[in-house]
């Protein structure tokens, strides 16, 4: 007898409905699995042998041909473990008047027969009810996932047991409840406040605008200044994640598997690989199931390069593109996958080997043509693309030792959300000052003739290049949204000039 | 030769025994010790549907380790071909399975679809 049941496949964040078929002929007993399985799908012969069998079910002992279709998709992981023994308890007609049309069913099996968790249970979810789906299976694991979107059934089951009852209709379950968003973002808390910075008052507000405007930002000072904790604050000003960019944002995590209890990412996430990460490790890669790299997973969040020079020429290249794209594009031999890359790029770095240079206390001990050698590290496409560069000097003790905090994180947030509403207002969607071209510069960002002469100051005393420029113009339009300017001022050029460190310090 | 005559006995009587258990529980004997150029068959029999081709393990004591142990992956092979050359110009309109039955001192023990292609 034949039997189908309706499962998904992942392909980057898409999904596809695949077609789970079994049939059981006689003839000599066999079990063979078609469809472009991979090592984990092929492997579930054993453990659903064992759960149907520790469920008190009987595996058939027959010829059973299972199909997965279509047949030109791989079908990579172990979530087909569970429509599989549903399949092959249908056709061996162990599931007398059960419902299975129509509905979705994901998970993993133990060899005892419970449904093991297993990742991508959100964006399969999301791609299904596009296409109309709206009953499902899911582990009891994943139910919080499951639990913030409308419109759909999702029943998360602890057993093969369970899930046969509810088929069957032998016992009934309640679908996943839904829960509100904001409840749950209102209750997230960053561990960490900008009014816990002490001094830094040019950096916070260099963070500021570059949170304002989303300009990446460097910051380079001289070691224990204070660089990672800046950079650890940004997320906590930047505007509260929307519902539907927090679903974009867990989708990318629950394909990698790292989704925490609540189900959903309510916080914008902050990334810190290592120096030592690979191309593959930042951008997205793996042989058989291409997973999202840091880029993707620092999406509407924050990727942090800490010790900038350190990271692999490589690695720091491949960033160009997606920082332009803000997607990303991984291609292998099982096909090609766009993971998102909307993400902030926030570097640190010292000034030269010694990490004195520059410093107003202490003295450099370096060559010039080691600092030179260091800073050549950095190619200048990639420095091009971070429009703010920031010296951070280290504190004084008494900036340390003082009582008094800075302005707390939620009160820079208030001014950064009132900047995004112009630019929003401005461009007509979700776009930001950094992300203008040349058309845009010249509709929103008229030059006063005192600012043009300022601008031609700069220019040719700094050498600066043409593209520098327009960066300079972008950064002074933000300045100008946080100070409710409508034109650019010259007070906004000169401030805008003077967050362009790594170009005057050419020697 | 008399050790070696000794195992055939041994062999012969477990094989025997199995049969009669087989015949108890409803089994319908087909052939014993069915020939062909892969190799032998110690009994094919059938019951219901289903056409099971069974090799008999005797042993005396467990020095040598259980007597499914002895039957690995070579000698599985020799019995599937078997069955294919068994199938071959028959029609196969049967469930088709793989048993062995363990013989010793104690009693038997009869695993069902031991093993499959």
């Amino acid at each position: 007898m034949l039997a189908k049941v309706k499962s998904f496949a992942l392909v980057g964040l898409d999904g596809v409905p695949v077609e789970v078929e079994a049939d059981i002929n006689r003839g000599m007993t066999s079990y063979e699995l078609v469809g472009l399985p991979d090592a984990a799908v092929k492997e579930s012969r054993e453990r659903i042998n064992s759960a149907i069998r520790n469920s008190r079910m009987h595996f058939p002992v027959n010829r059973i041909t299972v199909n997965l279709a279509p047949a030109d998709i791989r079908k990579e992981g172990s979530h087909y473990d569970l429509p599989i023994a549903i399949a092959i308890l249908k056709a061996s007609e162990q599931l007398i008047g059960a419902q299975t049309d129509g509905v979705v069913m994901l998970g993993e099996l133990a060899l005892d027969g419970t449904i093991r968790p297993v990742s991508g249970v959100l964006p399969a979810l999301i791609s299904a009810k596009k296409r109309g789906f709206t009953r499902f299976i899911i582990p009891f694991a994943n139910a919080n996932e499951a639990a913030y979107i409308e419109g759909i059934e999702v029943f998360a089951l602890k057993s093969l047991t369970e899930a046969v009852a509810f088929l069957t209709g032998a016992e009934n379950f309640e679908p996943v409840a839904i829960r509100s968003f904001s409840a749950v973002q209102k209750a997230a808390r960053y561990g960490t406040d900008m009014s816990l910075v002490k001094g830094q008052v040019i950096a916070k507000r260099a963070l500021e605008i570059a949170v304002a405007g989303g300009h990446n930002i460097l910051l380079s000072g001289p070691p224990g200044a204070g660089k990672t904790m800046l950079a650890r604050c940004m997320p906590t000003i930047m505007p509260d994640l929307t519902f539907e960019e927090a679903l974009e944002v867990t989708q990318i995590h629950s394909i990698a598997g790292d989704l925490s209890e609540e189900g959903i990412i309510s916080l914008r996430p902050f990334r810190t690989p290592h120096h030592t990460a690979t191309t593959v490790s930042l951008c997205g890669g793996g042989n058989a199931r291409i997973r999202p790299g840091e880029i993707s997973k620092a999406h509407k969040g924050v990727l942090f390069l800490d010790e900038l020079p350190e990271y692999s020429r490589s690695a720091l290249e491949s960033l160009r593109q997606p920082l332009e794209d803000k997607v990303i594009t991984v291609t292998r031999a099982g096909g090609a996958v766009t993971f998102p890359a909307d993400f902030m790029l926030c570097a640190s770095m010292n000034p030269c080997p010694c990490g004195n240079y520059g410093s107003a206390t202490r003295e450099c001990t370096c060559t010039p043509a080691q600092i030179r050698r260091y800073r050549a590290k950095i190619s200048g496409p990639l420095l091009d693309r971070i429009d703010l560069q920031v010296e951070v000097d280290s504190v004084s003790y008494d900036e340390l030792a003082s009582e008094e905090g800075g302005e707390s994180s939620a009160e820079i947030k208030k001014r950064v959300e009132r900047a995004r509403a112009i630019q929003r207002e401005r461009f007509g969607g979700p776009m930001t000052n950094a992300n203008m071209g040349e058309k845009e510069i010249k509709k929103f960002c008229s030059l006063s003739p005192q600012c043009e002469e300022i601008l031609r100051g700069a220019f040719e005393r700094l050498s600066l290049s043409a593209r520098a420029r327009s960066r300079i113009i972008k950064v002074a339009r933000t300045i100008a949204d946080l100070d409710f300017s409508a034109e650019i001022k010259p007070e906004h050029v000169l401030e805008a000039t003077s967050y362009r460190n790594f170009d005057t310090k050419e020697r | 030769m008399a050790i070696k005559g000794a195992l055939r006995r041994l062999g012969f009587s477990g094989e025997g025994r199995a049969a009669r258990y087989l015949k108890k529980n409803g089994y319908q004997i087909i052939s014993r010790n069915f020939r062909c150029p892969f190799g032998e068959v110690d009994i094919i029999a059938a019951k219901g549907d289903v056409l099971a081709f069974i090799e008999v393990k005797t042993r005396t004591g467990d020095a040598f380790g259980r007597p499914n142990e002895a039957v690995r992956a070579d000698r599985q092979k020799r019995y599937i071909n078997c069955a294919r050359y068994y199938f071959s110009g028959r029609e196969m309109d049967c469930v088709v399975r793989f048993d062995i039955i363990e013989v010793d001192k104690d009693g038997i023990n009869h695993i069902e679809n031991a093993f499959s292609p």
